[in-house]
């Protein structure tokens, strides 16, 4: 965090130096509310939140600074929050980054979010860190995201672009951990927990890149990366008599790419790639997961005035199924060789663009669970917006990915005031 | 020499000249063709900082603020847009690219600062409203010419102006059935223009209440938008616009999307 903060002041100073009384400042953000309610009535263990799984209050501020000339810049988003839940402030620090522009080829250094790839709600070439404890407790979908803590080069060329992320240490996914959400854990015996994240290291330092050209209306782009998977693979320290569950993040490679473009009356999607599990190639570990091939198509349109519909269709393979199976240690829950996840998304503006009503659905037909959204976004005045909606998971089976979290199933609201 | 130069330049200008009873009367589709190169494509690009107020009838007031470049691609009327929004704060930094094709669907992409995520938008439909205003697309950046039949009317003057009254027929479903646009003779710009819907009822009225010469090209400064069967309306002022600025085709570009360039939007 210092060394963030040190480029990015270091950053600044050379920016203020540089263009002296002509570097343009920004500053802006807004202050939130936001609310999650547990929608179902749960026996819940001893000093768990039953009730509530979020209640917070977040001040957010932007700064945007950056030369005349638009070749140097700053940019810093921070959160100072009051989280009721736990009774504890904390500062979020979601971006801090420094920027130059040198033409055909530019950088960005410091913590910053890094999005790319065509899915919706499943990523499969974006294998940047994810917050899904803030998508579990009813936080606004630009949670979802985390700030990276890389160099990203961009490079441009002519008709073929491309973006290079560096991310020296390695940051995993968020995931449930505990109170106040219910997950599948299937050592739960196990409590002593312990978590090895990949030592900082040349060897560990992750990279990803993304190639990308139009061809007509058409846009194509190539995908590689190295590094860990995000979410952690557990495996207890002694097979015979385990007296603690570790933690670990796995080795990860993936190669893929994505196409989108106008078809018949919309926009379709195709995107596709490889994780290559490198650290169970044969798949006969079962704490790792098996190498895989995923797969999306997307579609969206508008079927009238400010609607707009889209559906997606993914499917994930695994491709040493069968050592999977041999491997699996009895009592565990067998996974299908193919998940497949279908999601509709619909979304329609009212009242002049200031009230939208949503309303996401996804299911796992191989899994047998649900994922619905339903949602109402009021703007009260330009600078103030409320919306209210619902995370609600279904599943047949405890362990499947929505289903494990039925218990979690909650009414958020979100008021949100932007200067 | 002179004379035929005068003769170019009244016929370029269709200034007065053509104005007159026993000159020969110019034929709707050029007028119209006229009409909309003035009005959505004079200069090679232009820049300009819009401020859009969206009164409903109970009198509340939103404002958007935004910075829109546009650049010419070729004569056969390919545009490409890149609108750049600095106000209300839910929107701030948000950037929006339209690819703008004379015969098939806009190609649109949004980006949202928060996700850093750039998102291709279906654009089915150019008479959607833009931004929640009373203007569609359409009205932002102009309607193919072959989508409608065009006649005169007739001739009348507003504001004092001499206009052609063309009357345009939507040859297929669209915003209106038909629009009637009072078109300045002399600077080709729409000063009024009445939309009728299927019923043929007047449903909006555009007015034209500025017109400013920027640089030597007639530029509407101020126009209103008005709902006649909502009581909504949308004002809009065109501030700082220049034209002839040499914007960059790399300016419409993913990459200026996410980090949109500061020369040209302050």
């Amino acid at each position: 965090m210092s060394k963030i903060a040190g480029a990015w002041l270091l950053g600044s100073l050379a920016l203020c130096a540089s263009t002296r009384t002509n570097a343009d400042t920004e500053l802006h953000g807004f202050v939130q509310g936001n609310y999650a309610l547990r929608a179902k009535d749960l026996n819940c263990p001893p000093d768990f939140d039953c009730a509530l799984l979020r209640a917070e209050e977040r001040l957010e501020l932007k700064l945007d600074q950056a030369s005349s000339d638009g070749k140097v810049g700053a940019f810093g988003r921070v959160d100072f929050l009051h989280d009721a839940l736990r009774n504890q402030a904390a500062v979020d620090v979601r971006e801090l980054s420094t920027n130059v522009d040198l033409g055909w080829v530019s950088a960005r250094v410091g913590r910053q979010v890094v999005t790319w790839g065509l899915g919706d709600l499943v990523f499969i070439n974006d294998v940047f860190p994810k917050d899904w404890v803030a998508f579990l407790t009813g936080a606004p979908m630009e949670y979802l995201k985390l700030g990276s803590d890389a160099l990203r080069l961009g490079l441009y060329p002519g008709p073929v672009n491309a973006e290079i992320v560096i991310t020296p240490i390695f940051q995993p996914d968020r995931f449930p951990s505990g109170n106040p959400l219910f997950f599948f854990d299937p050592m739960p015996a196990l409590t002593n927990r312990i978590v090895q994240t990949p030592s900082v290291d040349y060897k560990n330092m992750q990279a990803a890149a993304r190639v990308y050209r139009s061809l007509g209306r058409y846009e194509l782009a190539l995908y590689g990366s190295r590094g860990f998977y995000g979410t952690p693979a557990a495996r207890p320290d002694d097979p015979v008599a385990p007296t603690e569950l570790i933690f670990f993040y796995p080795r990860l490679m993936t190669a893929g790419a994505s196409v989108q473009g106008p078809l018949l009356d919309g926009v379709v999607s195709l995107e596709g790639g490889y994780y290559d599990s490198v650290d169970d190639r044969s798949g006969t570990n079962p704490a790792i997961e098996n190498s895989q091939v995923r797969g999306l198509v997307g579609y969206q349109m508008q079927p009238w005035e400010d609607g707009s519909l889209s559906a997606q269709y993914y499917v994930e393979a695994m491709m040493k199924y069968d050592a999977y199976v041999g491997s699996l240690p009895p009592g565990f829950p067998q996974r299908k060789q193919y998940r497949q996840v279908a999601s509709l998304r619909f979304r329609q503006l009212m009242l002049h663009q200031t009230l939208t009503l949503g309303l996401f659905v996804m299911g796992s037909p191989s899994d047998r669970d649900l994922y619905l959204n339903p949602s109402v976004r009021y703007q009260v005045a330009d600078e103030l917006w409320a919306e209210i909606g619902g995370n609600v998971f279904l599943g047949q089976k405890g362990y499947t990915y929505f289903g494990q979290f039925e218990d979690n199933t909650h009414v958020y609201a979100t008021v949100r005031y932007g200067f | 020499m002179l004379k035929w130069i005068s003769a170019i330049v009244l016929m370029m200008t269709g200034a007065a000249a053509v104005a007159r009873a026993d000159a020969p009367r110019l034929d709707a589709n050029v007028i119209v063709n006229r009409s909309q190169a003035a009005f959505y494509a004079a200069g090679n690009d232009s820049k300009a900082r819009i401020s859009m107020t969206l009164t409903s009838p109970g009198g509340q007031k939103r404002v958007r603020e935004l910075t829109m470049l546009r650049r010419n691609e070729g004569n056969d009327g390919r545009q490409r847009y890149f609108i750049y929004f600095h106000q209300p704060a839910d929107v701030r930094g948000m950037t929006l690219l339209v690819d703008k094709f004379p015969d098939k669907d806009d190609d649109r992409w949004l980006f949202i600062p928060g996700l850093n995520l750039v998102k291709r938008l279906a654009a089915k439909d150019a008479a959607q409203s833009f931004v929640g205003s009373d203007f569609t697309y359409e009205h932002v950046s102009g309607r193919d010419l072959g989508a409608d039949t065009h006649r005169i009317v007739r001739e009348e003057s507003v504001n004092g102006k001499e206009c052609y009254v063309v009357e345009s027929t939507a040859k297929q479903d669209a915003e209106y059935k038909r629009k009637l646009a009072w078109i300045d003779k002399a600077s080709f710009l729409p000063l009024k223009e009445e939309y009728y819907d299927v019923k043929d009822e007047l449903f909006k009225v555009f007015t034209a209440d500025e017109v400013r010469d920027v640089g030597g090209v007639p530029t509407i400064v101020k126009r209103t938008m008005t709902n006649k069967k909502t009581g909504h309306t949308t004002t809009v002022v065109f501030a700082d616009v220049a034209y002839g600025l040499g914007i960059d085709s790399d300016i419409f570009s993913e990459r200026y999307l996410k980090d949109p360039p500061k020369k040209w939007v302050q």
